[in-house]
């Protein structure tokens, strides 16, 4: 194969490396908020689930919970293409560390200016509107910019479980073609490495954009 | 801010709508559970074959349990190679020579930014491609734990130095020490101390990521659960209980983190 | 038309096993000036803070303008709109500046219009002295600032009552004077006013009663001058032999 054409099917497996890291984005941020409003809410039960999902799930290897995914939904009923599969383990996995990061940020919130606001006559939305949410957002910039590197990175584990992402067609490129292996290396390297460190830059941008002087 | 000081205390109306939460959740989880549980039962999953073996067969526990000293071992030697390796390079880093700031920097940037997952395949498909030589797994797993967290050990104990007060250092200085020794007498073992839960967290990341393993035939944990699955036909029940026992480690390590904390306080009140 | 603006019977409140409130008996009426005074731990502050519901009570009834005091919902919240409270770490919202903390309330609780809270809101601030602070954000004011453009985000509500829970005590010795004299001026415009504090010289000139608590009670209740005079208990003897 020539190496432009490895170029090309490297670059092509790239896109399903992002669109898998996107979606990800999207449904593990918003199961994040749920843990973190389920974990933040007088309801007891609900909180001692929250906290036992998100202890177990970040403890256990998310090579781990691809097998569960793979091997325990069909059990209960739900057959998926490999894709949707990864997606849902990913999302599992990763929503776990958004609900931490975001439960902190909610928490960082000095507990005094909730009082003063709740001393006005703020009621519990204007109350999350007008003080927890700006004053969190700010704060967990870095952080969730940290934790969506790092499922950037994880997505190459959808190779092992039937994805043609950038790493399994990497592998796959290298075996068909052996004496580009060097080569075949450092372009996927650089690749992963061109993305995360993209992510760090717009991580940086908006933080420095929501920056609060304290 | 503690938990509870973002909600006031509930009036009647208040416990009312807590009580009809509480009640309508616990409903929910038990509906949930007994889906799961007639869906499973349905295929079978429930079978007693299906999960006594974890008690009742030695030679499988014995099987697992070798997976499970080779990831402890591969995550041990990772860990102390990688704490070496992590503060020498940021030692080197702090000495304020620029070529060599670059080069850790530089270093220390490509392997944050790449998948652990690509340094095991390229050692595995790499080494013997180009270097002509046989490499065992374990050895894969090993270097490419340590390549990967080196560079983020330096992070944190770059980190770590940087959050001591500036006074240290010149104060050290000021008594004469080399920049090389004020890293070495001075500031590393403080930034060391100050980093330990960072440093035991990362363990945690190492254990996680050891699973990897099985994808280049290291025999830790993770492949031998995959074996066994195969070869008894429970694979969800050898996941699970693989599972557990990951939970499990790692949270015991994360309790050992709780505790050595615990203990610095004391010992710094002079307790 | 109330005469008592905060009355308190028979309340008690207790945190596990340990009493913080006992049978507190209070009447607080329009106009005056109550200073709570005593030891750490005896009570004033959690007192302070029973009457706008920061803290819940056990045992007894609170009356505010003679209503029961509402335990939730948009009663609570109208009461706390009347009820302003200054506390000891000031408690600014670190990302709005001055003047936005002090048009927050109005704004929210639709009591003006934004043009409108703006407009009082520079008044306030221009009658606590630092309507030229305005667009700062708190953390680039001095504590002494601080606790003012606080009151000043209190009075922004019109409150029939204010609590001020220790307003002075964690601020440095030469700005008490400026935040001492704000309170001063609004006693003499006729705010009824619940102070905790340490602060007695402010007690002697601008209380019309000293409580005296200790261990969840009110052991004395007197008028400032006969308090520091001739205190009727020991207790109360002991402890301004401590602090004065």
């Amino acid at each position: 194969m020539a190496f432009s054409a490895i170029i090309l099917t490297i670059g092509a497996a790239f896109l399903t490396t992002v669109a898998l890291t996107v979606l990800t984005i999207v449904s593990a941020t918003l199961l994040g908020v749920l843990l973190t409003i389920a974990s933040i809410l007088p309801v007891s039960p609900l909180q001692k689930t929250a906290a036992v999902y998100i202890q177990v799930v970040r403890n256990t290897p998310l090579t781990i919970v691809f097998f569960l995914v793979v091997f325990g939904l069909p059990q209960v009923g739900f057959v998926l293409p490999f894709f949707p599969f990864a997606w849902l383990a990913l999302t599992l996995y990763t929503a776990t560390f958004v609900a931490e990061t975001l439960r902190s940020g909610v928490l960082s919130v000095a507990v005094g200016e909730v009082e003063a606001a709740r001393a006005l006559g703020l009621s519990w939305h204007q109350l999350l509107a007008s003080l927890i949410l700006p004053q969190a957002a700010r704060s967990i910039v870095p952080p969730m910019t940290s934790n969506y590197i790092a499922l950037l990175k994880n997505t190459s584990i959808a190779s092992a479980f039937g994805v043609l992402e950038a790493t399994g067609v990497m592998v796959e490129m290298v075996n068909q073609n052996s004496s580009y292996v060097i080569q075949i290396m450092i372009l996927t390297a650089g690749i992963y490495l061109a993305l995360s460190l993209g992510m760090g830059l717009l991580g940086d941008l908006i933080e420095r954009k929501v920056r609060l002087t304290r | 801010m503690k938990q509870n000081a973002l909600f006031d205390s509930p009036g009647p109306r208040g416990l009312r709508l807590i009580r009809i939460a509480t009640l309508i959740w616990v409903l929910c989880l038990l509906l949930i559970g007994a889906y799961v549980v007639w869906r499973l039962d349905a295929r079978g999953q429930l079978a007693p074959q299906k999960w006594l073996p974890f008690v009742t067969n030695i030679k499988l526990l014995k099987f697992l349990g070798d997976g499970l000293l080779q990831t402890l071992s591969a995550s041990l030697v990772a860990l102390v190679l990688s704490l070496l390796a992590g503060v020498v390079l940021a030692m080197g880093r702090a000495l304020g020579l620029a070529w060599l700031s670059l080069v850790i920097g530089a270093y220390v940037q490509v392997f944050r930014g790449i998948p652990v997952l690509l340094n095991m395949l390229f050692l595995f498909l790499g080494v013997p491609l180009v270097l002509h030589l046989n490499i065992s797994a374990y050895t894969v797993v090993v270097i490419a734990l340590l390549l990967y967290n080196s560079a983020v050990i330096a992070e944190i104990m770059r980190a770590g130095i940087a959050a001591l007060p500036a006074g240290q250092r010149s104060a050290s200085l000021a008594l004469g020490f080399s920049e090389f020794q004020t890293l070495r007498h001075v500031l590393v073992p403080q930034a060391i101390r100050l980093m330990i839960p960072a440093l035991i967290s990362q363990f945690i990341i190492i254990i996680k990521d050891s699973a990897l393993g099985f994808i280049v035939g290291f025999h830790e944990m993770t492949a031998k659960a995959q074996n066994a699955a195969l070869q008894l036909g429970n694979p969800l029940q050898t996941y699970i209980v693989i599972g557990v026992v990951y939970v499990a480690i790692n949270l015991a390590v994360a309790r050992m983190s709780h505790w050595i904390a615990h203990r610095k306080t004391h010992a710094a009140s002079g307790h | 038309m109330h005469d008592i603006m905060i009355a308190l019977r028979d309340v008690s409140k207790w945190y596990g096993d340990f009493q913080v409130l006992r049978n507190i008996d209070l009447q607080i009426g329009k106009g005056q000036v109550v200073v709570v005074c005593g030891p750490s731990g005896s009570g004033k502050s959690t007192l302070c803070r029973t009457i706008n519901r920061l803290e819940s009570i056990d045992k007894g009834t609170i009356e505010i303008a003679g209503q029961p005091l509402p335990c939730e919902g948009k009663a609570l919240r109208d009461l706390r709109a009347n009820v302003g409270m200054v506390f000891q770490s000031f408690n600014l919202f670190s990302h709005l500046t001055i003047i936005e903390n002090v048009t927050l309330a109005p704004r929210k609780l639709r009591r003006s219009s934004k043009e409108e809270a703006h407009r009082h809101a520079l008044q306030l601030l221009e009658s606590v002295g630092i309507a030229s602070q305005a667009d700062k954000y708190p953390a680039q004011l001095s504590g002494g600032q601080q606790q003012r453009a606080a009151i000043a985000r209190a009075l922004a509500m019109r409150p029939q009552v204010i609590l001020f829970d220790e307003p002075t005590s964690a601020l440095d010795p030469e700005m008490v004077g400026e935040v001492l004299e704000v309170m001063t001026r609004l006693a003499e415009e006729g705010m009824t006013m619940l102070v905790v504090t340490h602060e007695m010289g402010f007690a002697r000139r601008v209380a019309d009663r000293i409580l005296f608590m200790d261990e969840g009670e009110i052991v004395e209740d007197r008028n400032p001058n006969d308090f520091f005079n001739d205190p009727a208990t020991d207790r109360a003897r002991a402890f301004l032999s401590r602090i004065l």
